[in-house]
């Protein structure tokens, strides 16, 4: 087998998510409901393997691990039509059944209690792989299980398979609303931390952008979480499509993500999809060539992270790397005439402190999906401007720290036992020194930057950023 | 007296005209002058009538020496000298020679009923005199002459099949009308000869040619000069077999004898013709294995559905209910017998039109090519083979090699073992088919993994990369580590790919095709190794990034420890970082810009082609394209990019070696060196004297894909304008 990827989806944003995946992949590889391979799926070439494994009865099962704190999004996933794709041994809900309540320290320490039971699941799911490669986890960074869980997942599997690749597809909160969590910066923050330094690569997806591009692009005036989690999935299948349809090159995670990361910290990409359709608009077949792809998918309105920076700081932001994954019917002399127009009419700022390109990988589609357009792309890339929404986090978070709001439901567990709040100012210093190295990388002088701050820690930047974000929040 | 006269004129001689040439006899060679003449002793004859007699005896030595030639042309029997005796023939024989002589018995038979009627008149008249003999003759004083210069220009000259062609086409050019008749009708007899060689070629793809004369000839007079300059490898190669012989005689076995061409028929047509011969040798002799198997119809692929359809014009017969050893179901009767009747329309027309010639040559090319362009692409899935050789040779099947890769990693530390090195990695080789081929992919069994057993030290013939003078001026410590490391390296680059072919595809896909998808192959396998060891780097020293953290938490008195190690790593970050993205682009441009690119193009030109000969020469520019567009053949940049891999490889295996300090300085080195050589790379694809070739483009999309974000311009130029010092490196004890 080639290399798996086990996929866990943790809380009820993670499995959402991962259903909406899972249908995604089924359909084009030819999988039916319930697992079979249809009868037309007869072209081979295909790596179902990645993702799938095939039962002794010939069943095709996900590679999934499915796990909440509550039973409500689960137990619709079992009684949806795809009840018997899942192994359901490999389902995990909670005894009582009562969530984290939008606790992370709750989610953690359900995590850490139920710990042994899980990881029996991962071991189980990871034995039966020839070569495991990583996990990828599906999860919101807002809410109490795919936040506080997630992140105790997180540490543990940097623990037990310290080897592994770990990718996140995390989804970030609605900035632009009034979040009925009203914690979420708490738990982002926390959550945050844990992304930094246990992840290999997180995917960020901002639900802010998310609705934006619904109601935009889509025309949907009230977009339901299942519209938004449907365009997550077209993000995580399309970024997987060199794993699954092998070609030349990107055929296995670290080849995938080592391209995108050239500094180990600054591993959170942002991604833009192009067309983007919810209904199949199927009278309409739009000529759309590699050019036109290439060109959206730099047009911040395909980007699924919004952009919080002013004016002045959005026009110092920079590329650090670019991956487009570009499906259909392409034509390979077009890649070089896209790369040509962009950078004559220079629509990409990149870093100056090292090389960077676009890179524009050509990936065969499924052959059983019909789409009404000939060429489609994935654009994904770790761009500075992301630092902006860490600082966001760490305002909304200043400010309810300040207040000391709702911090008695987190002193309830052992972490934050005894008024012990310095996780709670180590996961800070973390993501401000964060933001730190991504405002140095807009720098020509990055280089000086590492080598003077050898300990990443807080500079006077730091500080300057975090107050100048307080007051304008104020 | 006019009697003697007479018999002068037809040849023989006797008291009143003599020979002056004695003792005649079957070998003499054919006089330059005319040797008859009056006696001297004959006293009655007016001095005017004598000079007239003189001048008309002339026409019967020309009659008699003609008459010797024609003679030993067609190997008559020398029967009317009885001094002869029968004499071993010396020269060697000719067929265009004895049609020439025939042409020259059609025109001496018409002189000879001249002489005849002639002598009919003198019977009828009271009173013959000498003018009734000259007045009859006249025409042949023009005739005779230049006839008689042809055969001593083609006995003197050695002249025979197509420059006796040749000889006879110039000889038709001239401003008397029956001499050109004469000639037309000479040149027409040495064309029957012609036709049928060429009929007995283009139809059944025989050579008839006995002594050497038509313009295509066997290979056989050069093959003991050609089997000394084939490379050794490609002979170790070959076995001999039924195949290997038919391979041969497509590619070496024929060619054009510029000599025996005449300048009439141009080298195209004369192409056109060798390459329809040699079509249907191919056609009326398939393999037995390949009748065996053709039961089984390769699947047709959709785009093939409507070449299907136009070949069904060619009376093209799909399911064969006999099979013969003809070959009958490749090539129908009916389209031989079409052939040969545009030859027997040649062959019959009384003159040599030079359209009409290269019209129906090219007919026959069109559909000689077109059936074998029916076996080779339809027949035996030309299309689906060369998908397999991009899928493996040109490695499209990245997860293959990749899965290979990693298995044999391990294997690849050490040094190649010289006697088991193939067997060695036959194991990883079939592990990683296992694991991402399976059964899907029939065209797998056809490849096999070879490691040529060379000693290290020597280069395999088949690698035409030229090796890099590597001048390590550092200190003893890196000079070890290099020659070792590019020992090793070297080792394992000798990896080959072979695909078996089988008849007819081995006619497209020769040993040097294959040498070609092997060059490239060789080289994308080692792209892919260096960029997977880059990418194991990025994820080990991830992992080191995760885990210093708890360590860095927990344990206070380690804390310098671990920033050192995180700051000494900071840099080394770096490098890492410019080597992937040199070592990825250059991979993204060879696959995109130039595999795919040419790929496609090959493709619509099946799609639109069903003329064999421009299939291979489309092929041809695909190879030439690819390695051309990759600078394989540009010693400048392979060169560097050659030393650019080697120093990618050596910088992961000492990082995965680092255990301590020692190695840092060494670290630093090839850093410098690796800066040194992308700073090279980069002047060069800049550099105006390459601007003007043909690959002036593909230089500029290389150049494109990594100086994007203009950082490389950046940095040559820092490095063209400041000169900075040489940091003295410690020695290493």
């Amino acid at each position: 087998m080639p290399r798996e990827i086990i996929t866990l989806q943790v809380g009820q944003c993670g499995n959402q998510i991962g259903m909406e995946f899972w249908k995604q992949l089924c359909l084009e590889h030819g999988i039916s409901k319930d697992g079979i391979l249809e009868d037309f799926a007869t072209q081979g070439g295909d790596r179902k393997d990645v993702f799938f494994y095939q039962a002794d009865d010939q069943h095709y099962i996900p590679r999934a691990l499915l796990i909440d704190l509550e039973p409500r999004v689960i137990n619709g996933i079992q009684n949806s039509d795809y009840r018997n794709l899942y192994n359901h041994e490999n389902i995990f809900v909670s005894d009582h059944g009562g969530g984290a309540g939008n606790n992370w320290a709750s989610g953690y320490d359900q995590g850490q209690h139920v710990e042994e039971e899980i990881m029996d699941m991962i071991d189980r799911e990871a034995d039966g792989s020839d070569s495991l490669e990583g996990f990828v986890l599906c999860h919101s960074i807002a809410g109490g299980t795919g936040s506080g869980m997630g992140s105790y997942l997180l540490e543990t599997l940097n623990d037990r398979y310290s080897k592994k690749l770990v990718q996140t597809y995390s989804v970030f909160p609605n900035q632009m609303e009034t979040s009925d969590v009203v914690v979420q910066p708490y738990n982002s923050l926390l959550t945050l931390k844990r992304l930094t330094l246990n992840a290999d690569c997180v995917v960020v997806l901002d639900n802010t952008a998310l609705n934006r591009i619904a109601v935009e692009r889509l025309h949907l005036s009230n977009p339901s979480f299942a519209q938004t989690n449907s365009l997550v999935s077209t993000v995580m299948s399309a970024s997987t499509t060199t794993l699954r349809y092998p070609g030349y090159m990107n055929n296995d995670l670290v080849g995938l993500l080592a391209s995108l990361i050239p500094t180990p910290r600054c591993h959170f990409l942002m991604t833009g999809y192009t067309p983007l359709t919810v209904e199949r608009q199927a009278n309409l077949i739009r000529k759309t060539t590699v050019l036109d792809v290439m060109r959206r998918l730099l047009q911040a309105k395909n980007i699924m992270v919004s952009s919080y920076a002013r004016t002045k700081d959005a026009s110092q932001a920079k590329y650090i790397s670019i991956l487009n994954i570009i499906q259909g019917e392409v034509d390979p002399t077009q890649v070089h005439e896209s790369l040509q127009r962009i950078r004559e009419r220079k629509l990409v700022n990149f870093i100056e402190w090292g090389p960077a390109s676009i890179q524009v990988a050509l990936s065969r589609k499924s052959p059983y999906v019909q789409t009404a357009h000939r060429v489609s792309g994935l654009m994904l890339a770790s761009h500075t401007s992301i630092r902006h929404l860490f600082s966001k986090t760490l305002s909304q978070y200043e400010k309810l720290r300040k207040k000391q709001a709702f911090i008695d439901v987190y002193r309830k567990f052992p972490m934050f036992a005894d008024n012990d709040l310095s996780e709670f100012d180590e996961s800070r210093d973390i993501i401000e020194s964060l933001v730190d190295e991504y405002k140095a990388c807009e720098s020509p002088d990055y280089i000086k930057w590492g080598m003077e701050d050898p300990n990443n820690m807080l500079t006077g930047e730091g500080n300057a950023t975090g107050s100048l974000d307080s007051k304008s929040v104020a | 007296m006019l009697h003697e006269l007479l018999l002068a004129l037809l040849g023989y001689t006797g008291d009143l005209i003599i020979d002056r040439r004695d003792h005649l006899t079957a070998d003499t060679p054919i006089s330059y002058e005319c040797t008859f003449k009056l006696a001297p002793d004959i006293s009655f004859i007016d001095p005017s009538d004598r000079e007239l007699i003189e001048r008309i005896i002339v026409l019967g030595f020309y009659y008699r020496e003609m008459e010797r030639f024609s003679g030993k042309c067609r190997d008559l029997s020398w029967i009317r000298s009885a001094n002869a005796n029968p004499l071993e023939k010396k020269e060697k024989g000719s067929v265009y020679r004895r049609a020439l002589a025939n042409g020259i018995v059609e025109i001496l038979s018409v002189y000879r009923s001249a002489v005849l009627h002639i002598e009919q008149k003198l019977l009828s008249e009271n009173m013959p005199i000498l003018a009734t003999v000259t007045q009859g003759l006249n025409k042949f004083l023009c005739l005779l002459p230049p006839l008689y210069e042809l055969i001593l220009e083609i006995e003197h000259d050695d002249i025979r099949g197509g420059q006796l062609l040749n000889l006879l086409h110039k000889r038709c050019h001239c401003g008397v009308p029956e001499l050109q008749t004469c000639m037309q009708r000479l040149l027409w007899h040495g064309h029957q000869v012609m036709y049928n060689q060429l009929a007995s070629w283009i139809v059944y793809g025989i050579l008839q040619d006995q002594y050497g004369e038509f313009f295509i000839r066997r290979q056989e007079d050069r093959d003991v000069e050609n089997s000394s300059s084939h490379p050794d490898i490609s002979e170790k190669l070959a076995c001999m077999s039924t195949d290997d012989a038919s391979l041969t005689d497509w590619h070496l076995g024929f060619h054009i004898s510029l000599d025996m061409l005449p300048e009439y028929i141009p080298m195209r047509v004369a192409e056109s013709i060798l390459f329809a011969g040699k079509a249907v040798q191919v056609l009326r002799n398939p393999s037995p294995s390949f009748q065996s198997g053709d039961a089984v119809h390769p699947q047709m692929p959709k785009s093939f559905q409507k070449i299907h359809g136009l070949a069904g014009r060619f009376h093209f017969q799909r399911e064969p209910a006999i099979h013969t050893g003809m070959g009958e179901d490749l090539l129908p009767q009916s389209e031989a017998d079409k052939i040969e009747a545009m030859l027997l329309n040649l062959k019959e027309s009384s003159e040599f039109h030079k359209r009409s010639f290269e019209c129906a040559v090219d007919s026959v090319q069109a559909v000689a090519a077109s059936h074998l362009w029916q076996l080779v692409v339809v027949r035996a899935d030309l299309n689906g083979h060369l998908k397999a050789l991009k899928d493996y040779f040109l490695l499209a099947k990245g997860d293959f090699f990749q899965c290979f890769l990693e298995e044999s990693r391990q294997l690849m530390r050490l040094p190649p073992r010289q006697s088991t090195a193939e067997a060695d990695l036959m194991v990883p080789f079939q592990l990683a088919a296992l694991k991402t081929i399976g059964e899907e992919d029939k065209y797998f069994s056809k490849v096999s993994l070879r490691m040529p057993s060379f000693g290290i030290t020597v280069k395999p013939s088949l690698l035409d990369l030229p090796k890099p003078t590597s001048s390590v001026d550092g200190s003893s410590g890196a000079s070890l580590s290099n020659a070792l490391s590019e020992m090793s390296v070297d080792g394992w680059d000798g990896i080959a790919l072979e695909y078996s072919v089988d008849w007819p595809l081995h006619l497209f896909f020769t040993q040097e095709v294959l040498s070609k998808y092997l060059r490239i192959f060789q080289y994308l396998l080692r792209l892919k190794r260096t960029q997977m060891e880059l990418e194991k780097l990025w994820a080990s020293v991830m992992h080191q990034y995760h885990s210093d953290f708890p360590k860095h938490r927990n344990d206070q008195e380690k804390c310098s420890e671990a920033q050192q190690k995180r700051q000494r790593f900071r840099p080394m970050w770096r490098v890492r970082e410019h080597m992937a993205f040199l070592v990825r682009n250059l991979q993204f441009y060879i696959q995109v810009d130039v595999i795919e690119s040419q790929w496609n193009i090959l493709q619509s030109h099946i799609q639109e082609s069903h003329d064999f000969t421009e299939l291979v020469g489309f092929h041809q520019e695909y190879l030439s394209a690819l390695i051309s567009q990759t600078f394989l053949d540009i010693g400048s940049v392979s060169r560097i990019l050659d030393s650019i891999m080697k120093l990618c490889l050596q910088f992961c295996w000492n990082i995965e070696n680092q255990d301590n300090c020692s190695n840092t300085s060494e670290l630093e080195h090839i850093a410098e060196e690796f800066n040194k050589k992308s700073n090279s790379l980069y002047t060069i694809l800049r550099s105006s004297r390459l601007a003007g070739s043909q690959r002036a483009p593909f230089l500029r999309r290389f150049l494109l894909r990594l100086n994007l974000n203009s950082f490389f311009e950046a940095t040559a130029r820092g490095v063209l304008n400041v000169v900075r010092p040489r940091p003295t490196l410690p020695v290493l004890n």
